[in-house]
Formats: C-alpha cells, sequence, structure tokens
C-alpha cells in the first residue's frame, strides 16, 4: 500500500496520517467494503439458490 | 502461466507506484497525501467491487452476445480484466494525462489487474498456496521499486508491455480463442502440457464448502475479513525504528515476498493451524522484545507474512465459485485496516510500553483465534465429505 510504504520509510511525517484527509478516506473504504459485503451476500444466499 | 502473471504483478505495482510518486512531484505534504489517499482507494477499496463486477460479467459471457462467447471459460474473462488492467497501468505511465487522469488509470488499472490475475490463479490451480503465493508475494517488490525508482516508470512501463504482450501471445497461442491446431499452438500446449492437466481437473470445481449452509460461510468469511483488518492495523504498532531507508525499505519487501511465498507453500504442506501458529508464536515476540532490530524485524515482516496466503484462501475455499471476488474482498480490506492502524497508532503511541506489547499480543492472539475457527469450520466439512459423512 503506497502511503504506508511511505510512512514506514519516514518519507510522511505520521502527524499528516491523522487528519481529516484519513477519515474520509476510511469512510469512503468502508462504504465501499459494504457493497462488497452485499455482493458477498448475494452469492452465497441468492446467486446460490437461483442454480440449484 | 503463473511465472508471467507473477512477473507482471512486480510490474503492474512498479508503474503505478512510480506513475503515483512522479504525478506528486513538486506538491505540498498535505495535497500529496491526498492523492496517496485517492490512489490506495480507487487500487485497494474498490477491488470488492470490482470482483464483483469481474463475476457477474464472467458468468454471462458464456450465454452473452456471440462476441463474448469466444470467452468460453471463466479463467479467460479473467485474464481479459487482468491484460486490460496491465495496459491501462502501461497508459497512466507512457502517456502524460495530468494528475488526476493519471493516479485515476493507474489505481483502477492496478484493481482490475489485482482481481484479474488473483482470480485466474486461484482457479487454474484450485487455490493451491504455493501458486497464490508465488502470484501475490513480489508485488510488495514491486511496491518497493515503485518508491525508491519513481523516475523509472517509462522504463517499468515498457517492461511490463513487452510481459504484456508474451501473456496475450500466450493465452492466443493454447487455443483461447483459436482452434488451437497449429504447429505451434501444438508446441506449446506439449510445453505447458502439466499446467493443462492441472486446469483439465479444475473443470469439476471441487467446492469444498459445499456442505456448509450459507450462514457459516458468511460468518466464517466475516471472521477472515476481521483478522485480514487487524493485523493490516496491527502493521502500525509497535513501532519500529529500523524501517528507515532505501536498503530497509527493500530488504523488508524482499522479506515480505518471501514470507507470501513460504506461507503458500507451507499451506499446501502442513496445513492453516500450523502455518498461523508458527506465524504468530514466533513472530509476536520478536517484535515485542527486539523492536528495533533490523534482522529481528526482517525476521518478523518474513513470518507475519506467511499468514496472508492462508486467508486468501481460506476465504476462496468459501467461495470457490467466485475467485475474482474472493480475491478482491479480502484485498479491500486491506485499506480500511491500514488506515485504522494509522488512525490508531495516534492514540496506542501515547500508552505505557507495556500496555502496547498487552495490546499487539491480544490483537495477534484475535487474528490466530479468528482464522483458526474458519480454517476449522471448512476442515472439518471436508473431512466429512472425504469419509462419505
Amino acid at each position: 500500500m503506497a502511503g504506508k510504504m511511505l510512512l514506514d520509510a519516514g518519507f510522511i511525517a505520521p502527524v499528516y496520517f491523522g487528519g481529516l484527509a484519513v477519515i474520509v478516506s476510511l469512510v469512503l473504504s468502508l462504504l465501499v467494503l459494504l457493497c462488497g459485503l452485499g455482493f458477498l451476500i448475494y452469492f452465497l444466499f441468492f446467486k446460490g439458490k437461483k442454480k440449484h | 502461466m503463473l511465472y508471467i502473471l507473477a512477473v507482471m504483478h512486480l510490474l503492474v505495482d512498479t508503474v503505478t507506484i512510480s506513475t503515483l510518486y512522479s504525478a506528486l512531484g513538486g506538491h505540498s505534504q498535505e495535497s500529496a497525501l491526498m492523492w496517496v489517499l485517492l490512489y490506495n482507494f480507487l487500487a485497494f477499496s474498490t477491488q470488492a467491487i470490482t470482483g464483483g463486477v469481474v463475476e457477474l460479467t464472467a458468468e454471462r459471457c458464456g450465454t452473452g452476445p456471440k462476441l463474448f462467447r469466444l470467452l468460453r471459460r471463466k479463467s479467460d474473462t479473467y485474464l481479459l480484466f487482468a491484460a486490460a488492467g496491465a495496459i491501462l497501468a502501461i497508459f497512466s505511465a507512457l502517456i502524460p494525462l495530468g494528475i488526476v487522469m493519471s493516479i485515476l488509470i493507474a489505481g483502477i488499472g492496478n484493481s482490475l489487474f489485482h482481481v484479474g490475475g488473483g482470480a485466474y490463479v486461484l482457479r487454474e490451480y484450485k487455490g493451491k498456496g504455493c501458486a497464490v503465493g508465488v502470484f501475490v508475494g513480489p508485488g510488495a517488490i514491486g511496491v518497493a521499486l515503485g518508491t525508491l525508482y519513481t523516475s523509472q516508470g517509462m522504463l517499468f512501463a515498457t517492461d511490463l508491455s513487452a510481459v504484456t504482450v508474451i501473456l496475450i501471445l500466450i493465452w492466443l497461442l493454447i487455443g483461447r480463442f483459436g482452434r488451437g491446431e497449429g504447429r505451434i499452438t501444438t508446441a506449446i500446449r506439449q510445453m505447458l502440457s502439466r499446467e493443462r492437466k492441472e486446469s483439465v481437473h479444475v473443470s469439476g470445481e471441487l467446492d469444498p464448502s459445499s456442505g456448509i449452509r450459507p450462514g457459516i460461510r458468511l460468518t466464517a468469511v466475516l471472521f477472515l475479513l476481521t483478522a485480514v483488518v487487524f493485523r493490516a492495523a496491527a502493521g502500525y504498532f509497535p513501532s519500529s525504528s529500523w524501517k528507515t531507508g532505501a536498503f530497509a525499505v527493500m530488504a523488508a519487501a524482499i522479506c515480505v515476498a518471501a514470507g507470501k511465498i513460504a506461507g503458500g507453500i507451507a499451506l499446501d504442506r502442513i496445513g492453516a493451524a500450523k502455518v498461523m501458529f508458527l506465524s504468530v508464536f514466533v513472530s509476536t515476540p520478536l517484535i515485542l522484545l527486539f523492536p528495533d532490530s533490523f534482522k529481528g524485524g526482517l525476521i518478523a515482516l518474513f513470518l507475519i507474512n506467511l499468514a496472508m496466503p492462508v486467508t486468501l484462501i481460506l476465504v476462496y475455499r468459501y467461495i470457490p465459485r467466485y475467485p475474482a471476488f474472493a480475491f478482491g474482498l479480502t484485498a479491500s480490506v486491506l485499506a480500511p485496516g491500514v488506515l485504522i492502524g494509522s488512525y490508531a497508532s495516534r492514540f496506542i503511541s501515547s500508552m505505557d510500553s507495556l500496555t502496547q506489547k498487552i495490546l499487539y499480543t491480544g490483537v495477534s492472539l484475535l487474528i490466530l483465534i479468528l482464522v483458526l475457527i474458519s480454517s476449522y469450520l471448512i476442515r472439518g466439512k471436508s473431512k466429512d465429505i472425504n469419509t462419505g459423512g
């Protein structure tokens, strides 16, 4: 992951990672993850039933 | 095909990361951080959705218009998405598009390649750990190379173009699109006979989770995803002072790659539980007792990454009909994990050393327990099938 590599390498001070950008990015990531879980539920509970 | 995809994985990561960092030249740190977060979001977080869309596309291809029916097997569709991702990565480096478009194309290309390539390897190699390890491992080296050689994006993109052409040629010549009866085709078929034999068995699609209820599958997958989130977050504490400078970054990347490959091989040989015990019970004391040791840190990184193929393959075993989605979903939880870790590290660094160590040990044990439960559920079911129970 790009940012983590930067942080590990000491190029970006950790203090910048605590800002609003991180929170917005986290919220967006979680929203996308929710969509992913929606896909998971669809594949497990609905898609499988159609086939059998 | 596996080794070509592994080399492509390394190059795609190198090209996209070098494109990102070369586009950031002249920007302030705050602005650079925004673009890095956008790239991470596109390249990693979107993989779950990309995986779902790839699965739906692959299923439609068999029944869709005539042109799409050329992609008879699902693996063909996965490979097509991987090639499309690599081509987007090449475009992002070779064509001057401006920072927004470069990062968008690099991020989307990266997401497509990972999902397509990962799904192909999972499906064609029946979720074998060694194959998955060989595919995922080089990515870490690619990220390190891209970070260290930001000005060499064009060179890496040219290499990636050559490897992508080789991939497409082999794909065409082994008869994916054509009839596959030419002399060259026959020679390549013989050359790749071992791989093809393996792929013939795959068509049976042995489903080790077929007797498991969807609710239990869902719970097990959620356990595994939670373990991945904790592992990604735990990467931030306790802090390691040794990981600074180009040599340390490269050495760390090589250990991460070696750990993933070794984890895959170990999974095939000794099983998920033993790999997890080895990973957690050896790496945790190393990190806690020698946080500033360079050698200790490298060994710990190697051991931690043994667990990565285990979680990925276990997720795949619970949803074996959807390898692209399994790969994408597992990768997409990395981004929130890293972000939670980076945010939490501010609070955790204010705690005393002992509390930090206890917290890290607790998280490591939780990861172990979550993976072991998921592993036990599917292993028990596999035994029932094998013994006719």
